[in-house]
């Protein structure tokens, strides 16, 4: 039983996309992808209070934090009357990688929970073995759209892509530009990259005074590295570029019962114990209490004595 | 010349401490009072309990250090002139007391931490998750099941000699294996140092994981009253644990160290009259975004003396 349904170009009815999860990865990729197919673009909005609220209530206890989110913002889109979504199949990000096993599984999971309101549209992106571009024009013959416009659509996607990433590059700072050490914090591109998440740790560190920068995922490259998850690898092959005259400490931000970084994270901290660089590792999760959070943040920023 | 003394207030999630820091380190006032779930009165109590001990003879007072879970709230009541993370606290305390200290282990109600330090300087820490296995509730929650007393289950064990092994991994399977263990006919007091037992590989298992732990070591907070956790500690370790002389206010005496440190001029301190004062706490919805924040305002009567809560901050202090 198939149950992505085609749709047909005949009719443009609006896609709604979440402004979450996989949003943080693709940013301003699907919005320009979509609109150059003609077909209208319904975001849901911003991650804020009432979204994770939302989450507690609609999504299942064991998910992580950034799939219950993702829960909340399909349930957002389909209040609002959309009646189809994009939740892409995301296995791979780069070559020789993976990405997260259990949220290949997305797509599906959104059938599951929302297929009695919203008909989902997917597409696998394994760029482990396709490339993106390959992607783009399957998902608008699945669309019903084929040649030269489904071409210009991708070649849209990919320019909004890359602008996008650039405005990131420029707003967040890459480590070891600008005068001074700063504290480097890792993370998933949807906790990093989703300020209502980020916030509680971003604003504190603002707070205290301590300059910071993201770990950048708008370079990446094939990096000969023992990790086969696609973000970890990165986030260990930025922390081998590290130098200490540079970088005051790392602070890792993990969905509470994240797969991935418990397992990636004894390779973090190996390594930036070698190099000699502090290393804290928050974890988030639905719950507001800040208290914890806000004295690791304050004990962290004094004990590299900024 | 008069001389100053120096306040420090550990606002934590059982008990308020208290430590008054007299001229050449002499400890002139100590508390622990629980705090039962109003901070600010317990804190006021606390305050009012000082003054009538130590009366006549209180010295001015040159500078109020504030730490705790507590701290942001109790600092704008009191007037603080410093308000510091717990973890920054005790280990400023540990490091006064103990120089060659190497790992502070500080064991509370709620949160339990783990302090590595080299060469006086904090240089690594956790703390405990969701998780209160390894915190002074698991004993707690035990010792009322053994109808014990937390000063009674100390003195179990010690008298133990052949801990038996208890699953401490939760405090739920601890509890059934204990009650297991009771009905095979296990010694109570070999009971009472297995939980002990239980509890310090709990903490070292869940908190300190990763971390280098070397001794000497530091056991303070409330848990370290249990003469049986330095047992454990030591036993499980192989080091050296020393329980400090102000084990049970640590924090408190850390903040007060770091407020004489910082000596400032003029204390913000509002003295203890107008820290007694009644206060008003009022909650309102911040309307200036969609995110609809509740901030909390506290308040004498006079003026409002602080605000916190928020998501963006911008109502704190």
């Amino acid at each position: 039983m198939n149950f992505f349904r085609q749709h047909h170009f005949q009719s443009p009815e609006p896609i709604g996309i979440p402004r979450c999860l996989w949003y943080f990865l693709h940013p301003g990729l699907w919005e320009a992808f979509f609109c150059e197919l003609g077909l209208p673009v319904v975001q849901s909005g911003a991650t804020w209070r009432e979204t994770i609220a939302c989450a507690g209530l609609i999504s299942e206890a064991e998910h992580c934090l950034p799939v219950k989110i993702h829960d909340a913002h399909l349930h957002q889109l389909a209040e609002a009357g959309v009646a189809r979504v994009f939740v892409p199949r995301v296995l791979s990000t780069m070559p020789r990688h993976i990405a997260c096993p259990k949220l290949g599984a997305l797509p599906d999971c959104a059938i599951a929970q929302f297929g009695h309101r919203l008909s989902v549209v997917s597409v696998e992106l394994d760029e482990a073995r396709v490339g993106l571009r390959y992607s783009l024009l399957e998902l608008a013959g699945t669309l019903g759209v084929r040649g030269s416009q489904a071409r210009a659509a991708a070649e849209a996607g990919l320019a909004a892509l890359a602008a996008q990433r650039r405005r990131w590059r420029e707003q967040t700072g890459a480590m070891g530009e600008g005068s001074g050490r700063r504290i480097l914090l890792l993370g998933h591109p949807y906790n990093l990259y989703d300020p209502y998440v980020s916030d509680p740790v971003t604003g504190k560190l603002r707070a205290c005074g301590a300059d910071f920068s993201l770990v950048d995922y708008t370079r990446s490259r094939v990096v000969p590295e023992p990790l086969k998850w696609d973000a970890c690898s990165l986030m260990y092959n930025a922390l081998r570029e590290l130098q200490p005259s540079a970088c005051a400490g790392v602070i890792q931000l993990s969905s509470f019962n994240c797969g991935c970084d418990s397992m990636a994270m004894e390779f973090y901290r190996d390594r930036l114990k070698r190099k000699g660089i502090p290393y804290m590792r928050l974890v988030l999760d639905e719950y507001e209490g800040r208290a914890g959070l806000d004295t690791r943040l304050e004990a962290f920023v004094d004990s590299i004595g900024w | 010349m008069t001389q100053l003394a120096y306040l420090g207030i550990d606002v934590g999630s059982i008990s308020v401490n208290l430590f008054l820091l007299g001229a050449d380190d002499r400890e002139l006032y100590q508390s622990y009072r629980r705090v039962d779930g109003d901070p600010v009165g317990c804190v006021q109590g606390s305050l009012a309990a000082l003054c009538e001990a130590i009366g006549e003879s209180l010295p001015p007072v040159g500078g109020v250090g504030v730490t705790g879970s507590g701290r942001a709230l109790i600092g704008a009541v009191v007037g603080a002139d410093l308000i510091k993370n717990e973890i920054s606290a005790h280990a400023r305390a540990a490091v006064h007391l103990h120089p060659e200290v190497r790992t502070v282990f500080e064991i509370g109600g709620q949160d339990s931490k783990v302090t590595v330090v080299r060469d006086g300087v904090v240089v690594d820490f956790a703390m405990n998750l969701v998780c209160a296995a390894g915190t002074g509730s698991f004993l707690d929650s035990q010792a009322k099941r053994l109808n014990l007393s937390i000063e009674e289950l100390s003195d179990k064990a010690m008298l133990s000699r052949q801990p038996t092994s208890i699953a401490g991994r939760c405090t739920v399977f601890a509890e059934s294996d204990m009650i297991h263990k009771q009905q095979v006919g296990h010694r109570q007091e070999d009971i009472v140092m297995g939980l002990c037992e239980a509890m310090a590989r709990n903490f070292l298992n869940n908190v300190c994981q990763g971390k280098e732990i070397e001794g000497p070591v530091v056991l303070q907070g409330g848990v370290s009253a249990n003469r049986g956790m330095r047992r454990a500690f030591e036993k499980i370790l192989d080091t050296r644990v020393i329980v400090p002389q102000y084990n049970m206010v640590m924090g408190a005496y850390g903040a007060a160290l770091l407020a004489a440190e910082m000596a400032p001029p003029t204390s913000r301190f509002r003295g203890f009259e107008s820290a007694l004062r009644p206060i008003a706490t009022r909650g309102f919805v911040c309307p200036d975004c969609a995110n609809q924040c509740e901030i909390i305002e506290i308040s004498d009567r006079q003026a409002v003396l602080g605000r916190s809560g928020g998501r963006c901050r911008k109502w704190e202090g």
